[in-house]
């Protein structure tokens, strides 16, 4: 594949939605093309930027479009002490509308950026608290405080994390001979 | 020279130092006062006697660190035989919506008949705090031998017992045919690989961080490979998680229920390989958080951090690897795994046996063929 690919196509190969042939043109045209690499590490980090800043919401829009409204009017209280005096022909009406609109698009995509994170965080305690699980110990971290379950004795001693936030660990207790199953969880 | 009213003093002051306690030394804690067991009227167990034995309450800095060593011994007050049971432990004072729990599966309790349970906890909290009973005990739940259930269930431990249930009566039913079609020496050889498999299994230990993270740098979107086991009601389509080096964060895995039946919860068994080859089981991911029609998809994701050890060294994340390892049903039912598609898989022999299969080739490790054989003919 002498031509190189469109980005279109490379945007696509670097998340993985490529169909398998051209999948395998672009992987061939890859090998050979440091430049085209570059172009799709380019395209990974956007995917991965944007990854991290996840899925923005807005909980309160009013006071939103106060802000951006207040910011306009500081933008162009500023310009007009400090921009030159027009003179000759008047911008027409629809021309200063949409350069309202853009400020105002612009302002709005920033705040998202900037402030859509904290509209998704956890309620505090539970953000933050830290599972540990081995040593012949499982326990929760949550403010200085602990909450954990012993072991010790216990072989062969199997420890598993749940993603939602838990540990746990599995051994047969040796005085019993019971299976037993240990497990730390945080309950919103 | 000192006066008699000094000497007097100094002698008070000495009695006084002798008599507080001594940092750190451990002190007894009152039973009555640290524990509260509370167990309905109308639960099917009673409480025979509670031991708190070598529990210890020792100052460190300005925190208290208390080792609960309770020793429960419980009764089968109901007409059917008991299969396993969860105790909830809480500490609302230490950690406030932290729970702990204790869970016995694998149980063939007969009515009337007594079982142990132990719960060796750990607490850390602030000198001087709070009043009143430092730790909360209750039932969480009972299953019996007809699969009804008893109890708050306020961790879903019917779902649990129920999950261990399934993987007993699997692997139980396993056992009984190797003894059945193939006699005792067989059944000898089929525990010592069981022995020798879960003795050679990969460990790890494992660390998870509640809440969302920053990206951090040098962090990579991983894709998981996955295990199409034939059987399980629910297909993983497609998941990433974010990896760098030891750690993995924000695992999003898509599934869909292929079966006929709405699902209401499914789990996503966790492989990761590090640099060297191995495999390890690590994690789970619970799955939908609602119900699943027939033929829906949704998406299994988590908002946390993951960092896998072995002991003091990281295990670097090379690959990862997702299988469904178990279903609930909306009627309840729940579906695990095969034993032959385990056997078969070498990916999956790094799962920890279950624990029946622990208790019965544990059982044969301490008291010989005989006894498990006994064992196995009961049911």
């Amino acid at each position: 594949m002498k031509r190189h690919p469109s980005e279109h196509q490379l945007a696509l190969w670097a998340g993985g939605d490529l169909g398998w042939l051209a999948a395998a043109n672009v992987r061939w045209h890859l090998s050979g093309c440091p430049e085209c690499r570059r172009g799709v590490e380019e395209f990974r980090d956007c995917r991965r930027v944007l990854g991290e800043a996840g899925d923005p919401r807005i909980n309160d829009w009013s006071k939103l479009a106060a802000e951006m409204e207040a910011n306009i009017h500081v933008g162009l209280e500023a310009g007009e002490c400090v921009g030159p005096e027009i003179t000759g022909r008047a911008v027409p009406a629809r021309w200063k509308l949409a350069a309202a609109c853009a400020a105002f698009v612009m302002v709005v995509a920033g705040a998202i950026w900037l402030r859509g994170p904290s509209a998704w965080t956890p309620a505090p305690g539970v953000d933050g608290a830290v599972f540990s699980a081995g040593g012949h110990l499982i326990q929760l971290e949550q403010d200085g405080r602990s909450l954990g379950l012993r072991h010790e004795g216990a072989q062969d001693v199997t420890y598993r994390a749940a993603a939602s936030g838990a540990v746990e660990a599995r051994f047969i207790d040796e005085d019993t001979g019971q299976v037993t199953v240990q497990n730390v969880v945080l309950q919103e | 020279m000192w006066s008699s009213r000094s000497k007097a003093a100094a002698a008070l002051a000495i009695a006084g130092f002798l008599c507080l306690p001594a940092r750190g030394q451990p002190q007894a804690l009152d039973l009555q006062s640290s524990v509260k067991i509370d167990l309905a009227p109308d639960t099917p167990l009673t409480l025979v006697q509670a031991d708190l034995g070598q529990s210890r309450a020792t100052a460190r800095g300005g925190a208290m660190v208390i080792d609960l060593r309770m020793s429960l011994t419980l009764k089968n007050a109901s007409p059917r035989r008991v299969r396993g049971v969860t105790m909830l432990v809480a500490a609302q004072e230490v950690t406030p919506g932290g729970r702990a729990s204790v869970a016995v599966p694998s149980l063939d309790v007969a009515p009337g008949a007594t079982f142990p349970v132990r719960i060796d906890l750990r607490l850390l909290r602030p000198l001087g705090n709070g009043a009143g009973p430092l730790v909360n005990v209750g039932l969480d739940g009972v299953l019996f031998h007809d699969l009804s259930f008893y109890g708050p269930n306020r961790l879903e431990s019917r779902r649990a017992l129920m999950v261990w249930e399934a993987e007993a009566a699997r692997d139980r039913k396993y056992f009984q045919e190797v003894l059945r079609a193939r006699g005792r020496e067989e059944l000898q050889k089929v525990v010592l690989a069981s022995l020798e498999r879960q003795a050679a299994r990969p460990r790890l230990d494992v660390e998870v961080v509640r809440g969302p993270a920053a990206g951090e740098a040098g962090e990579s979107v991983m894709r998981f490979a996955f295990l199409d086991l034939p059987s399980a009601p629910v297909a993983p389509i497609g998941g990433t998680a974010r990896v760098r080096g030891h750690e993995a964060s924000f695992p999003r895995i898509e599934i869909r229920n292929r079966s006929h039946q709405a699902v209401r919860y499914c789990e996503i068994g966790w492989l990761v390989r590090d640099e060297t080859g191995v495999s390890y089981w690590a994690a789970s991911i619970p799955g939908v958080g609602r119900e699943l029609a027939p033929g829906a998809t949704a998406e299994a994701s988590q908002s946390s951090r993951l960092r896998f050890h072995k002991g003091d060294r990281p295990v670097r994340i090379q690959s990862m690897t997702g299988f469904v390892s178990q279903v609930e049903f909306a009627d309840g039912a729940v579906w695990v795994p095969e034993r032959r598609v385990q056997e078969l898989n070498p990916l999956l022999r790094v799962v920890a046996p279950s624990a029946e299969e622990q208790r019965l080739t544990d059982l044969y490790r301490r008291r010989g063929l005989q006894a498990l054989v006994d064992e196995l003919n009961k049911f």
